[in-house]
């Protein structure tokens, strides 16, 4: 609900659909590209980023994909929406640099590299936070934290559908569309996702609350 | 999808959107923003030199189909027109089938075949002119051979020269019905059978040519043994103007 209100609330404020813009920006309009841009670049960056679980590479491709977005503005077609274009390049370029990765270097080898990464990235989301947010609740942070675990321990076919539900806003039937699969598949995949989620958040959190009750209770003793 | 469900997913997506987002970095924006920045820009001074472009060629695009839709329509009215109105003497094929064959576009094989049926029939048809010619001669050499025998003695060398003149008259009348059939009979045929056909046709027209000198030398041979003789109509269709005057000096001036 809240969800779907928020993007009522972008709509009102942002009259103009992405589709427009990219439309003006293809007749040579650069503001529109940069409203374009503000509008679905956080959202690009963190699909990107929570599936390749690597800052630098995530840089690299999300800089690609708009690449792509620019050179092909030209030939875009306003019956397809945006979000679902611009998610289906990036699905793309994700997937042909997992093949690389297979191809260069052996699995396990990129199984190790992305453990180590995944604690970067969950020192840089801690960090971050706390910068961010000094004061910030512990609660919230050990909901944060929890959500970055349960995200890396979902597979990587629901990952990929709950990040496009999450940050690109689509439906299941867009979904259905970018990842190739049909669209019972894809509620089907959608659901378990939010289910395995909720699963792993409850433990998470449950654990994190009997480890700082524990923690309060110690000095006591 | 259930209520329960419902309630999940929401309560899963609140905590995902409270949770930490990661940008992409300022430097990383600029990068994006300079690269659209410059297609732009690029955008902008191509589309201001085709609008150039256009306004300076008045003749819209579509417009120069029109030129080579016209000459190609006309090409198949014209090829259209030479098939159906082609002579009489291709009637002997079925004409459906012949102009299928000239005009579809057929492999090479069969262009060759409908090519070959044409020239057979024309073939066919020189046979029965030649039929018709031998019974002329035969009956030319008959009439001159009753007339030299029935003629007397000191006459017997005219009436030779005068059978010979209707003899090579007939195989004139001959020589120039063929050329005629053969020029009009394969006019229509392809470029191979053409060739041909320029070769036999030059034959032809040398046969008539040397025919006609034997004709004239034959004519003056028989005025100058006898000036009397008239010379005939049929005799005067086939000579030229400078042989008939000759031919009439001889008789003047005897």
């Amino acid at each position: 609900m809240a969800t779907s209100a928020k993007r009522l609330i972008g709509k009102t404020l942002n009259p103009v659909s992405d589709e427009s813009l990219m439309k003006q920006y293809a007749n040579g309009d650069f503001a529109a590209f940069e409203t374009l841009y503000a509008r679905n670049k956080g959202g690009l960056y963190r699909y990107l980023l929570r599936q390749l679980r690597d800052q630098s590479l995530t840089e690299d491709i999300f800089q690609d994909v708009w690449g792509k977005v620019i050179t092909n503005a030209a030939e875009y077609q306003t019956t397809a929406k945006f979000t679902t274009w611009l998610y289906t390049i990036a699905r793309n370029k994700v997937i042909d640099n997992k093949r690389h990765m297979k191809l260069v270097d052996g699995a396990i080898e990129k199984d190790k590299l992305f453990d180590d990464q995944t604690m970067s990235i969950d020192e840089q989301a801690q960090a971050s936070s706390i910068s961010q947010q000094p004061h910030a609740l512990h609660e919230s942070t050990e909901q944060s934290l929890a959500i970055e675990h349960c995200l890396q321990k979902l597979p990587r076919h629901q990952l990929e559908a709950f990040l496009l539900r999450e940050e690109a806003g689509l439906s299941a039937q867009h979904i259905a569309d970018i990842v190739n699969t049909n669209l019972e598949a894809t509620k089907s995949r959608l659901k378990v996702a939010f289910k395995n989620l909720r699963e792993c958040l409850n433990l998470k959190l449950a654990l994190e609350h009997q480890a700082s009750s524990a923690n309060i209770k110690e000095p006591r003793l | 999808m259930s209520q329960s469900d419902n309630d999940e997913q929401s309560m899963v997506s609140e905590i995902y959107k409270a949770a930490a987002k990661p940008e992409p970095s300022e430097v990383l924006d600029a990068k994006v923003l300079n690269m659209a920045k410059q297609q732009s820009s690029s955008k902008n001074v191509k589309s201001s030199q085709i609008q150039n472009a256009s306004k300076s060629n008045r003749t819209p695009f579509y417009m120069k189909w029109q030129y080579s839709g016209s000459i190609a329509a006309s090409v198949l009215i014209i090829g259209f027109l030479f098939v159906s109105h082609s002579p009489e003497e291709f009637d002997a094929i079925p004409r459906n089938t012949m102009q299928d064959e000239l005009l579809s576009p057929a492999p090479e094989q069969r262009r060759m075949r409908a090519a070959e049926a044409m020239t057979s029939d024309i073939q066919s048809e020189s046979l029965e002119s030649a039929d018709k010619f031998n019974e002329l001669a035969s009956d030319a050499m008959n009439a001159s051979k009753m007339r030299l025998e029935a003629a007397p003695v000191n006459q017997k060398e005219i009436a030779a020269l005068q059978a010979e003149a209707a003899f090579i008259l007939a195989a004139l009348h001959e020589s120039d019905h063929k050329s005629k059939l053969t020029s009009e009979g394969l006019k229509d045929l392809s470029e191979l059978s053409e060739n041909v056909q320029g070769s036999s046709r030059q034959r032809d027209e040398q046969t008539q040519a040397s025919l006609q000198q034997q004709l004239f030398k034959t004519l003056k041979a028989l005025k100058e043994k006898e000036p009397n003789w008239a010379l005939d109509d049929s005799f005067k269709a086939v000579l030229s103007a400078e042989q008939i005057e000759d031919l009439v000096a001889i008789s003047a001036h005897k």
